[in-house]
Protein backbone atom coordinates (compact mmCIF):
# COMPACT_ATOMS: atom_id res chain seq x y z
CA UNK A 1 0.00 0.00 0.00
CA UNK A 2 3.02 2.23 0.12
CA UNK A 3 3.54 2.66 -3.61
CA UNK A 4 0.74 5.18 -3.93
CA UNK A 5 -1.42 3.06 -6.19
CA UNK A 6 -4.96 2.07 -5.59
CA UNK A 7 -4.85 -1.58 -6.46
CA UNK A 8 -7.75 -4.02 -6.64
CA UNK A 9 -6.20 -5.83 -3.71
CA UNK A 10 -6.22 -2.67 -1.61
CA UNK A 11 -9.83 -2.03 -2.56
CA UNK A 12 -10.74 -5.61 -1.70
CA UNK A 13 -9.16 -5.27 1.72
CA UNK A 14 -10.80 -1.92 2.37
CA UNK A 15 -14.17 -3.30 1.42
CA UNK A 16 -13.57 -6.30 3.62
CA UNK A 17 -12.66 -4.08 6.54
CA UNK A 18 -15.57 -1.77 5.89
CA UNK A 19 -18.06 -4.63 5.83
CA UNK A 20 -16.58 -6.18 8.95
CA UNK A 21 -17.57 -3.38 11.28
CA UNK A 22 -19.14 -4.68 14.46
CA UNK A 23 -22.82 -4.04 15.03
CA UNK A 24 -23.34 -0.43 15.96
CA UNK A 25 -26.12 2.08 16.19
CA UNK A 26 -25.92 5.82 15.68
CA UNK A 27 -27.22 8.18 18.28
CA UNK A 28 -29.88 9.67 16.00
CA UNK A 29 -32.94 8.05 14.53
CA UNK A 30 -32.60 5.96 11.39
CA UNK A 31 -34.02 7.23 8.12
CA UNK A 32 -37.18 5.73 6.74
CA UNK A 33 -36.40 2.68 4.56
CA UNK A 34 -38.37 4.38 1.83
CA UNK A 35 -35.88 7.23 1.91
CA UNK A 36 -32.94 4.89 1.56
CA UNK A 37 -34.64 3.18 -1.35
CA UNK A 38 -35.24 6.54 -2.99
CA UNK A 39 -31.70 7.63 -2.26
CA UNK A 40 -30.25 4.66 -4.09
CA UNK A 41 -32.52 5.41 -7.05
CA UNK A 42 -31.27 9.01 -7.07
CA UNK A 43 -34.56 10.43 -5.88
CA UNK A 44 -33.37 12.21 -2.77
CA UNK A 45 -31.89 15.65 -2.27
CA UNK A 46 -28.08 15.36 -2.16
CA UNK A 47 -27.90 16.96 1.30
CA UNK A 48 -30.36 14.45 2.68
CA UNK A 49 -28.49 11.65 0.99
CA UNK A 50 -25.30 12.81 2.73
CA UNK A 51 -27.17 12.89 6.05
CA UNK A 52 -28.28 9.30 5.57
CA UNK A 53 -24.76 8.19 4.71
CA UNK A 54 -23.26 9.98 7.69
CA UNK A 55 -25.74 8.19 9.87
CA UNK A 56 -24.93 4.90 8.17
CA UNK A 57 -21.27 5.32 9.00
CA UNK A 58 -22.12 4.57 12.61
CA UNK A 59 -25.26 2.49 12.08
CA UNK A 60 -24.56 -0.94 10.69
CA UNK A 61 -28.18 -1.70 9.84
CA UNK A 62 -28.58 1.47 7.78
CA UNK A 63 -25.26 0.86 6.10
CA UNK A 64 -26.39 -2.60 5.09
CA UNK A 65 -29.74 -1.14 4.02
CA UNK A 66 -27.92 0.81 1.32
CA UNK A 67 -26.24 -2.36 0.14
CA UNK A 68 -29.51 -4.24 0.18
CA UNK A 69 -31.30 -1.52 -1.79
CA UNK A 70 -28.55 -1.59 -4.36
CA UNK A 71 -28.55 -5.35 -4.64
CA UNK A 72 -32.31 -5.49 -5.03
CA UNK A 73 -32.25 -2.72 -7.60
CA UNK A 74 -29.70 -4.62 -9.65
CA UNK A 75 -31.60 -7.86 -9.98
CA UNK A 76 -32.43 -8.41 -13.64
CA UNK A 77 -36.00 -9.27 -12.69
CA UNK A 78 -36.37 -5.78 -11.31
CA UNK A 79 -33.99 -3.77 -13.43
CA UNK A 80 -33.73 -5.43 -16.83
CA UNK A 81 -30.95 -3.08 -17.89
CA UNK A 82 -28.53 -4.40 -15.33
CA UNK A 83 -25.58 -2.24 -14.65
CA UNK A 84 -22.54 -4.21 -15.61
CA UNK A 85 -20.11 -1.38 -15.32
CA UNK A 86 -16.83 -2.11 -13.64
CA UNK A 87 -16.03 -0.47 -10.34
CA UNK A 88 -14.45 2.94 -10.66
CA UNK A 89 -11.20 1.92 -9.11
CA UNK A 90 -10.31 -0.27 -12.03
CA UNK A 91 -10.73 2.71 -14.24
CA UNK A 92 -8.91 4.78 -11.73
CA UNK A 93 -5.90 2.57 -11.75
CA UNK A 94 -4.83 3.66 -15.17
CA UNK A 95 -5.62 7.22 -14.27
CA UNK A 96 -3.54 6.94 -11.14
CA UNK A 97 -0.65 5.54 -13.10
CA UNK A 98 -0.89 8.28 -15.68
CA UNK A 99 -1.03 10.98 -13.12
CA UNK A 100 1.81 9.73 -11.03
CA UNK A 101 3.89 8.80 -14.02
CA UNK A 102 3.26 12.23 -15.47
CA UNK A 103 4.73 13.77 -12.39
CA UNK A 104 1.65 15.80 -11.64
CA UNK A 105 3.10 16.96 -8.39
CA UNK A 106 0.60 19.79 -8.17
CA UNK A 107 -2.22 17.30 -7.84
CA UNK A 108 -0.48 15.65 -4.93
CA UNK A 109 0.15 18.97 -3.25
CA UNK A 110 -3.43 20.05 -3.82
CA UNK A 111 -4.67 16.77 -2.38
CA UNK A 112 -2.50 17.19 0.67
CA UNK A 113 -3.71 20.75 1.16
CA UNK A 114 -7.26 19.60 0.67
CA UNK A 115 -6.89 16.93 3.30
CA UNK A 116 -5.68 19.50 5.80
CA UNK A 117 -7.88 22.39 4.79
CA UNK A 118 -11.09 20.54 4.17
CA UNK A 119 -10.94 18.20 7.11
CA UNK A 120 -14.03 19.28 8.88
CA UNK A 121 -15.50 18.41 12.21
CA UNK A 122 -18.02 15.59 11.95
CA UNK A 123 -20.98 16.82 9.99
CA UNK A 124 -24.01 16.24 12.10
CA UNK A 125 -24.29 15.97 15.79
CA UNK A 126 -27.41 13.94 16.35
CA UNK A 127 -29.53 14.57 19.41
CA UNK A 128 -28.99 12.03 22.17
CA UNK A 129 -32.16 10.27 21.32
CA UNK A 130 -32.63 6.59 20.93
CA UNK A 131 -35.75 4.67 20.16
CA UNK A 132 -36.82 2.64 23.13
CA UNK A 133 -35.68 -0.96 23.00
CA UNK A 134 -39.18 -2.15 23.78
CA UNK A 135 -40.36 -1.42 20.26
CA UNK A 136 -40.59 -4.99 19.17
CA UNK A 137 -43.34 -7.54 19.30
CA UNK A 138 -42.47 -11.02 20.47
CA UNK A 139 -44.49 -14.21 20.51
CA UNK A 140 -45.29 -15.31 24.01
CA UNK A 141 -44.06 -18.66 25.29
CA UNK A 142 -46.40 -21.51 24.59
CA UNK A 143 -47.01 -20.66 20.97
CA UNK A 144 -44.38 -23.01 19.55
CA UNK A 145 -47.03 -25.63 18.85
CA UNK A 146 -50.76 -25.43 19.30
CA UNK A 147 -53.77 -27.69 18.81
CA UNK A 148 -55.77 -26.66 15.77
CA UNK A 149 -58.97 -26.72 17.83
CA UNK A 150 -57.55 -24.07 20.11
CA UNK A 151 -55.02 -22.22 18.05
CA UNK A 152 -54.54 -19.28 20.37
CA UNK A 153 -51.74 -16.99 19.19
CA UNK A 154 -50.41 -14.62 21.83
CA UNK A 155 -47.86 -11.86 21.61
CA UNK A 156 -46.40 -9.07 23.75
CA UNK A 157 -48.75 -6.19 24.43
CA UNK A 158 -48.25 -2.57 23.46
CA UNK A 159 -49.47 0.41 25.47
CA UNK A 160 -53.19 0.65 26.23
CA UNK A 161 -55.13 1.58 23.15
CA UNK A 162 -52.89 -0.36 20.79
CA UNK A 163 -54.64 -2.15 17.92
CA UNK A 164 -53.19 -5.24 16.30
CA UNK A 165 -53.48 -6.88 12.92
CA UNK A 166 -52.70 -10.56 12.62
CA UNK A 167 -51.70 -12.51 9.51
CA UNK A 168 -51.27 -16.25 9.23
CA UNK A 169 -49.79 -18.04 6.21
CA UNK A 170 -48.34 -21.36 5.14
CA UNK A 171 -44.56 -21.68 4.72
CA UNK A 172 -45.29 -21.39 0.98
CA UNK A 173 -46.78 -18.00 1.80
CA UNK A 174 -50.39 -18.82 1.00
CA UNK A 175 -52.48 -16.70 3.30
CA UNK A 176 -54.61 -18.76 5.62
CA UNK A 177 -56.16 -16.15 7.79
CA UNK A 178 -56.05 -12.51 8.73
CA UNK A 179 -57.70 -10.37 11.34
CA UNK A 180 -57.33 -6.58 11.66
CA UNK A 181 -58.09 -4.20 14.51
CA UNK A 182 -57.69 -6.60 17.38
CA UNK A 183 -57.85 -4.89 20.74
CA UNK A 184 -56.06 -7.56 22.73
CA UNK A 185 -52.65 -9.14 22.10
CA UNK A 186 -54.00 -12.60 21.39
CA UNK A 187 -56.38 -14.22 18.97
CA UNK A 188 -57.97 -17.59 18.55
CA UNK A 189 -57.54 -18.64 14.94
CA UNK A 190 -60.62 -20.62 13.86
CA UNK A 191 -59.88 -24.23 13.09
CA UNK A 192 -61.62 -23.81 9.73
CA UNK A 193 -58.74 -21.57 8.67
CA UNK A 194 -56.32 -24.41 9.32
CA UNK A 195 -58.28 -27.07 7.45
CA UNK A 196 -55.68 -27.56 4.76
CA UNK A 197 -52.73 -27.69 7.12
CA UNK A 198 -51.57 -31.24 7.84
CA UNK A 199 -50.78 -32.18 11.45
CA UNK A 200 -47.22 -31.36 12.39
CA UNK A 201 -46.77 -28.65 9.78
CA UNK A 202 -45.57 -25.21 10.75
CA UNK A 203 -47.42 -22.06 9.86
CA UNK A 204 -46.04 -18.53 9.85
CA UNK A 205 -47.68 -15.60 11.52
CA UNK A 206 -46.91 -12.04 12.26
CA UNK A 207 -48.49 -9.04 13.93
CA UNK A 208 -48.57 -5.38 13.12
CA UNK A 209 -49.40 -3.03 15.98
CA UNK A 210 -50.72 0.49 15.63
CA UNK A 211 -49.84 2.39 18.76
CA UNK A 212 -52.01 5.12 20.28
CA UNK A 213 -49.62 7.73 18.89
CA UNK A 214 -50.24 6.25 15.43
CA UNK A 215 -46.82 4.64 15.11
CA UNK A 216 -46.73 1.20 13.60
CA UNK A 217 -44.64 -1.70 14.83
CA UNK A 218 -44.19 -4.91 12.93
CA UNK A 219 -43.22 -8.22 14.36
CA UNK A 220 -40.90 -10.65 12.66
CA UNK A 221 -42.46 -13.83 11.31
CA UNK A 222 -43.18 -16.38 14.02
CA UNK A 223 -43.52 -20.09 13.50
CA UNK A 224 -46.08 -22.29 15.19
CA UNK A 225 -46.59 -26.00 14.61
CA UNK A 226 -50.15 -27.17 14.13
CA UNK A 227 -50.91 -30.27 16.17
CA UNK B 1 -61.06 -6.80 6.62
CA UNK B 2 -63.12 -9.77 7.59
CA UNK B 3 -61.88 -13.16 8.60
CA UNK B 4 -60.53 -14.95 5.60
CA UNK B 5 -60.99 -18.54 4.63
CA UNK B 6 -58.34 -20.75 3.11
CA UNK B 7 -57.67 -19.68 -0.42
CA UNK B 8 -56.52 -21.81 -3.30
CA UNK B 9 -53.47 -20.62 -5.15
CA UNK B 10 -54.77 -19.14 -8.41
CA UNK B 11 -51.49 -19.58 -10.24
CA UNK B 12 -49.12 -17.01 -11.55
CA UNK B 13 -50.34 -13.44 -12.00
CA UNK B 14 -54.01 -14.24 -11.58
CA UNK B 15 -56.45 -12.52 -9.30
CA UNK B 16 -55.77 -10.24 -6.38
CA UNK B 17 -55.46 -11.45 -2.84
CA UNK B 18 -52.67 -13.95 -2.96
CA UNK B 19 -49.18 -14.57 -4.24
CA UNK B 20 -48.74 -17.46 -6.59
CA UNK B 21 -46.16 -20.05 -5.69
CA UNK B 22 -44.20 -19.22 -8.81
CA UNK B 23 -44.09 -15.58 -7.92
CA UNK B 24 -43.27 -16.31 -4.31
CA UNK B 25 -40.42 -18.47 -5.52
CA UNK B 26 -39.13 -15.72 -7.79
CA UNK B 27 -39.27 -13.24 -4.95
CA UNK B 28 -37.61 -15.69 -2.62
CA UNK B 29 -34.77 -16.08 -5.10
CA UNK B 30 -34.33 -12.34 -5.48
CA UNK B 31 -34.47 -11.69 -1.77
CA UNK B 32 -32.16 -14.54 -0.82
CA UNK B 33 -29.53 -13.38 -3.26
CA UNK B 34 -29.74 -9.77 -2.12
CA UNK B 35 -29.83 -10.60 1.57
CA UNK B 36 -26.86 -12.93 1.15
CA UNK B 37 -24.83 -10.02 -0.18
CA UNK B 38 -26.17 -7.31 2.10
CA UNK B 39 -26.75 -9.04 5.41
CA UNK B 40 -24.35 -8.00 8.15
CA UNK B 41 -22.13 -10.89 9.13
CA UNK B 42 -23.34 -10.99 12.66
CA UNK B 43 -26.83 -11.60 11.30
CA UNK B 44 -25.84 -14.39 8.96
CA UNK B 45 -27.82 -16.89 10.94
CA UNK B 46 -30.93 -14.73 10.51
CA UNK B 47 -30.84 -14.57 6.73
CA UNK B 48 -33.65 -16.99 6.08
CA UNK B 49 -35.83 -15.38 8.73
CA UNK B 50 -35.26 -12.00 7.11
CA UNK B 51 -36.42 -13.39 3.79
CA UNK B 52 -39.42 -15.12 5.33
CA UNK B 53 -40.51 -12.00 7.18
CA UNK B 54 -40.35 -10.02 3.98
CA UNK B 55 -42.33 -12.58 2.02
CA UNK B 56 -44.93 -12.76 4.71
CA UNK B 57 -45.33 -9.01 4.60
CA UNK B 58 -45.97 -9.29 0.89
CA UNK B 59 -48.64 -11.89 1.50
CA UNK B 60 -50.29 -9.50 3.92
CA UNK B 61 -50.29 -6.72 1.38
CA UNK B 62 -51.80 -8.88 -1.30
CA UNK B 63 -54.31 -10.25 1.17
CA UNK B 64 -55.39 -6.78 2.17
CA UNK B 65 -56.60 -6.01 -1.32
CA UNK B 66 -53.76 -3.95 -2.72
CA UNK B 67 -54.31 -4.64 -6.32
CA UNK B 68 -53.01 -3.55 -9.68
CA UNK B 69 -49.66 -2.02 -8.84
CA UNK B 70 -48.80 -4.81 -6.44
CA UNK B 71 -48.47 -6.97 -9.55
CA UNK B 72 -45.14 -5.35 -10.30
CA UNK B 73 -42.17 -7.24 -8.98
CA UNK B 74 -40.34 -4.02 -8.21
CA UNK B 75 -43.16 -2.94 -5.94
CA UNK B 76 -43.11 -6.24 -4.08
CA UNK B 77 -39.37 -6.03 -3.72
CA UNK B 78 -39.68 -2.56 -2.26
CA UNK B 79 -42.13 -3.86 0.31
CA UNK B 80 -39.70 -6.66 1.11
CA UNK B 81 -36.85 -4.19 1.39
CA UNK B 82 -38.67 -2.13 4.03
CA UNK B 83 -39.45 -5.23 6.03
CA UNK B 84 -35.91 -6.55 5.95
CA UNK B 85 -34.51 -3.18 6.96
CA UNK B 86 -36.95 -2.97 9.87
CA UNK B 87 -35.96 -6.43 11.09
CA UNK B 88 -32.24 -5.77 10.64
CA UNK B 89 -32.53 -2.60 12.66
CA UNK B 90 -34.42 -4.32 15.43
CA UNK B 91 -31.88 -7.12 15.65
CA UNK B 92 -29.01 -4.68 15.58
CA UNK B 93 -30.49 -2.52 18.29
CA UNK B 94 -30.67 -5.53 20.52
CA UNK B 95 -27.15 -6.65 19.79
CA UNK B 96 -25.67 -3.18 19.89
CA UNK B 97 -27.30 -2.55 23.26
CA UNK B 98 -25.07 -5.24 24.69
CA UNK B 99 -21.99 -3.79 23.04
CA UNK B 100 -22.78 -0.26 24.18
CA UNK B 101 -22.72 -1.26 27.81
CA UNK B 102 -19.02 -1.49 27.25
CA UNK B 103 -18.34 0.98 24.51
CA UNK B 104 -20.92 3.70 24.89
CA UNK B 105 -22.97 4.96 21.95
CA UNK B 106 -21.32 5.23 18.58
CA UNK B 107 -21.68 8.08 16.18
CA UNK B 108 -19.54 9.92 13.73
CA UNK B 109 -18.56 12.20 16.57
CA UNK B 110 -17.85 9.32 18.89
CA UNK B 111 -15.64 7.80 16.24
CA UNK B 112 -13.66 11.00 16.04
CA UNK B 113 -13.27 11.11 19.78
CA UNK B 114 -12.06 7.55 19.89
CA UNK B 115 -9.45 8.64 17.41
CA UNK B 116 -7.70 10.70 20.03
CA UNK B 117 -7.26 7.65 22.21
CA UNK B 118 -4.31 5.31 21.67
CA UNK B 119 -4.68 3.63 18.30
CA UNK B 120 -5.85 0.07 18.43
CA UNK B 121 -5.03 -2.29 15.58
CA UNK B 122 -8.63 -2.92 14.76
CA UNK B 123 -8.88 -2.35 11.07
CA UNK B 124 -12.63 -2.09 10.59
CA UNK B 125 -12.88 0.53 13.27
CA UNK B 126 -9.89 2.43 11.93
CA UNK B 127 -11.46 2.50 8.49
CA UNK B 128 -14.64 4.00 9.89
CA UNK B 129 -12.71 6.50 11.96
CA UNK B 130 -10.79 7.62 8.92
CA UNK B 131 -13.94 7.83 6.84
CA UNK B 132 -15.37 10.16 9.46
CA UNK B 133 -12.41 12.47 8.82
CA UNK B 134 -12.97 12.78 5.09
CA UNK B 135 -14.77 15.73 3.61
CA UNK B 136 -18.43 15.02 3.34
CA UNK B 137 -18.58 14.68 -0.42
CA UNK B 138 -15.61 12.30 -0.48
CA UNK B 139 -16.97 10.34 2.42
CA UNK B 140 -20.31 9.84 0.66
CA UNK B 141 -18.66 8.71 -2.54
CA UNK B 142 -16.17 6.41 -0.81
CA UNK B 143 -18.84 4.85 1.38
CA UNK B 144 -20.94 3.98 -1.63
CA UNK B 145 -17.87 2.63 -3.35
CA UNK B 146 -16.92 0.45 -0.40
CA UNK B 147 -20.50 -0.74 -0.24
CA UNK B 148 -20.07 -2.01 -3.78
CA UNK B 149 -21.78 0.66 -5.83
CA UNK B 150 -20.43 1.14 -9.31
CA UNK B 151 -19.56 4.65 -10.44
CA UNK B 152 -22.78 4.80 -12.42
CA UNK B 153 -24.86 3.73 -9.45
CA UNK B 154 -23.08 6.12 -7.12
CA UNK B 155 -23.47 8.93 -9.61
CA UNK B 156 -27.19 8.33 -9.78
CA UNK B 157 -27.52 8.21 -6.00
CA UNK B 158 -25.40 11.30 -5.43
CA UNK B 159 -26.83 13.12 -8.44
CA UNK B 160 -23.41 13.82 -9.82
CA UNK B 161 -21.82 12.87 -13.09
CA UNK B 162 -19.66 9.78 -13.14
CA UNK B 163 -16.50 11.72 -13.65
CA UNK B 164 -17.08 13.71 -10.48
CA UNK B 165 -17.85 10.54 -8.56
CA UNK B 166 -14.71 8.82 -9.75
CA UNK B 167 -12.70 11.84 -8.77
CA UNK B 168 -14.23 11.91 -5.30
CA UNK B 169 -13.63 8.19 -4.87
CA UNK B 170 -10.04 8.44 -5.99
CA UNK B 171 -9.23 11.32 -3.71
CA UNK B 172 -11.24 9.88 -0.89
CA UNK B 173 -9.48 6.52 -1.06
CA UNK B 174 -6.17 8.36 -1.15
CA UNK B 175 -7.12 10.31 1.99
CA UNK B 176 -8.38 7.17 3.63
CA UNK B 177 -5.15 5.38 2.99
CA UNK B 178 -3.11 8.29 4.30
CA UNK B 179 -5.17 8.37 7.45
CA UNK B 180 -4.76 4.63 7.96
CA UNK B 181 -1.05 4.92 7.38
CA UNK B 182 -0.85 7.65 10.00
CA UNK B 183 -2.53 5.27 12.40
CA UNK B 184 -0.08 2.53 11.52
CA UNK B 185 -2.85 0.44 10.05
CA UNK B 186 -2.42 -1.56 6.89
CA UNK B 187 -5.71 -2.85 5.54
Amino acid sequence: MSDGRITPELVRRLREAYASAPAGTASGPCGDPEEIWQAVQGGLQPARMADLLDHALACTACDRAFVLARELSRDPAIAPAADTERPPVSIRRSLVTRRWAGGALGVVAAAAVAVLALRRPPPVEEPPFREPPSDSIVALPGTDHLPRERFLLRWSAGPPGTRYSLWVATPELRELYSKPRLEVPEHLVPSSALEGVPPGQEILWRVEARLPDDRRLSSPAFRTRVE
Amino acid sequence: MADSKPRPDPGPHRGPGTVSEARAEELRRILRAAVARACPRDLDSEREDLVQSALLRIVERTGSGEDIQIRSTSYLVKVAFSTIVDVMRRLHRRRAAGVEEIEGSRSVRALEEVDSAPVRPEIPRAVRQCLARLTRSRRSAVMLYLQGFTAREAARALQLDQKAVKNLVFRGIHDLRSCLTDKGVTP
